[in-house]
């Protein structure tokens, strides 16, 4: 409780921060002179128009990556799984470079694109493990592995055969890019992850049973093959819904759950929801600090959020041992 | 065919292959009965199936043909909150990879009769700090799983299963990974589970003297078939461990209990 009311706060001083910061000359005492109801129309535009939905897609996709990520890292046993795992990330770039390279409009074209890929290869991967495989941890992780490295050489392929001015848009998407979110866009991202999130808050108590392995889960009255399957079902959703429209933000679903497992544990009652919360922090810190710390211009997103995030986990994983 | 009222669970013709494995069975033709309130304990040399035995009465498998019987029900017909209510399974393998403390993963016992959230009821908190002290496990209470010893480890397991308040116990192999104090400790803590909270124990040992010491009935497994049933006495005899294990055994009796006792013999000895 202690614990979710300090990451809440966090949340709090991290939206007033990002809507605070930018480009333009919106400050602090902008902010607040605006969210009292001031009448500045310039402001005003600046702050609901562009600063509001960013940073609030930056909340949602760092709620559902990091959540992803967690999600992963218990189904599959594994520390170095991520929301990306199963390829999700292939699939969803090479839809989205073949999106941009058709010269679709940003959204909902290659954002549509970028979401038929990633679902196509989660059911892949889904069919490949499904047989002998049983939906085993090693089928699943493996099947993943390989789809993602088939889809790393086609995105290889696409680029060399690609021409400068799209190559740019292009790895601007692969860095992750949360710059053209508008409300619309955010209303539909909301609309997505939020479900999910209800649903694997919903199985985070038998997420804690299944880390007892699969024949006390069993024993325990947990169908495991069916959670399982859930479970990924949500969180590949949640995380195409995400990468569609901010492209493949880095880092965060691999770090959050983490550092929150060194800190609290592992009950994924509390883990769900501080990965939820902590997550959206972390990403709109970041994003924050990627628009501030250049004169001109931003850093990709994808940087910072590895820049800040592997020292702040390397020294809380020094401290743990 | 019908269970007894004095059973427990019952096992009629069960057989098991793994998929894909060639069509060797696992487990052919297994029947029998355990009694309530009995120690059942299963012996057999590695690979006769008993493991898949176990899986199999636990309901985490299902058997290619026959029946598991559960308080006069077919074990399938039972749904998975239900099986778990009556049934609790303490795995060979106990993982330790996550970091937890003994008193939560007592708690994780509850969980069949808990909401999906698993929230912690005064019922529960009740019978998670009897099952700690009915194990010993109440002074180490808030320490993490990961940091006890194999023996500790095991108790904290077998506590869990006690949350669980089931009608049957079964045990895969609770005491060969300790030693001979702690093998010790475990079995009169089966023992005590049985005469003080009447409870049924299917237990799977490799030690052929802690079953003679401490069990009802024995039943001797060979390549997933049942070679020998009844009292230690009965089932545990030089020439069936001789056939069973192919290996030669020394017979004579246990100094202080009336059960066999039973050496193998080294080979410079032959």
């Amino acid at each position: 409780m202690i614990v979710m009311g300090v990451l809440g706060l966090l949340l709090a001083l991290a939206l007033v921060l990002g809507l605070s910061t930018g480009a333009g000359q919106v400050d602090v005492a902008e902010f607040f002179r605006a969210a009292s109801g001031g009448k500045d129309s310039m402001a005003d535009a600046i702050l609901y128009r562009i600063r509001l939905p960013r940073v609030l897609a930056a909340a949602f996709a760092g709620a559902a990556l990091s959540l992803g990520g967690l999600v992963f890292q218990a189904i599959l046993k594994n520390p170095l799984s991520e929301p990306y795992i199963l390829g999700v990330s292939g699939g969803s770039a090479v839809g989205a470079i073949l999106g941009i390279l058709a010269g679709f409009s940003r959204f909902p074209g290659v954002g549509g694109t970028a979401f038929t890929g990633s679902m196509a290869t989660l059911g892949l991967v889904v069919v490949l493990s499904s047989g002998r495989g049983a939906f085993t941890k090693e089928f699943l992780i493996l099947a993943g592995v390989m789809v993602n490295a088939f889809c790393s050489a086609f995105i290889m392929f696409l680029m060399s055969m690609t021409q400068d001015n799209k190559l740019h848009t292009i790895m601007f998407w692969l860095m992750g890019d949360l710059s053209s979110s508008d409300m619309g866009q955010f209303t539909i991202l909301a609309c997505s992850v939020v479900p999910c999130f209800m649903v694997i808050t919903m199985m985070s108590h038998r997420m804690n049973l299944m880390l007892l392995g699969r024949d006390k889960a069993e024993s325990l009255g947990v169908d495991v093959k069916k959670t399982t399957l859930i479970l990924m079902i949500a969180t590949s959703f949640m995380v195409s819904a995400t990468v569609c429209q901010c492209g493949l933000l880095g880092f965060v679903g691999l770090v959050i759950p983490h550092i929150f497992r060194l800190i609290l544990g592992s009950d994924h009652r509390v883990l769900a929801p501080a990965c939820i919360i902590g997550g959206a922090s972390y990403l709109v810190f970041c994003d924050m600090t990627a628009r501030w710390l250049p004169s001109q211009g931003e850093i990709p997103v994808g940087v910072v959020t590895a820049m800040i995030g592997v020292p702040l986990f390397i020294i809380l994983l020094r401290r743990k041992i | 065919m019908t269970q007894g009222l004095h059973s427990a669970v019952t096992a009629e013709g069960l057989r098991y292959s793994y998929r894909g494995r060639g069509t060797k069975d696992v487990l052919s033709d297994v029947s029998f009965d355990v009694v309530k309130g009995e120690f059942f304990v299963v012996l057999g040399p590695n690979g006769s199936g008993k493991s898949t035995l176990m899986r199999l009465l636990a309901g985490i498998d299902k058997p290619g043909s026959g029946t598991v019987w559960l308080a006069g029900m077919p074990l399938h017909h039972y749904s998975r909150g239900d099986r778990a209510k009556h049934i609790a399974f303490v795995p060979q393998i106990l993982p330790s990879e996550f970091s937890m403390t003994v008193r939560d993963l007592v708690m994780s016992g509850r969980a069949p009769r808990q909401g999906i959230l698993g929230l912690e009821q005064n019922e529960d908190i009740a019978s998670v700090e009897e099952a700690m002290a009915f194990t010993g496990i109440s002074e180490f209470s808030d320490r993490d799983v990961q940091s006890l010893s194999g023996g500790e480890r095991q108790r904290v397991f077998i506590a869990s299963a006690i949350a669980q308040e089931p009608s049957l116990m079964l045990l895969d192999e609770p005491t060969s990974a300790l030693d001979p104090s702690h093998q010790i400790r475990v079995m009169d803590l089966m023992e005590r589970l049985k005469r003080e909270k009447s409870m049924t124990i299917v237990m799977v040992l490799h030690d052929i003297n802690l079953a003679a010491m401490y069990a009802d009935t024995v039943l001797v497994l060979k390549r997933g078939r049942i070679f020998s049933k009844g009292t230690p006495f009965q089932a545990l005899t030089r020439e069936t461990l001789e056939a069973v294990y192919e290996c030669p055994f020394l017979a004579d009796h246990h100094p202080l209990l009336n059960v066999p006792r039973f050496s193998p013999v080294p080979m410079k000895c032959r």
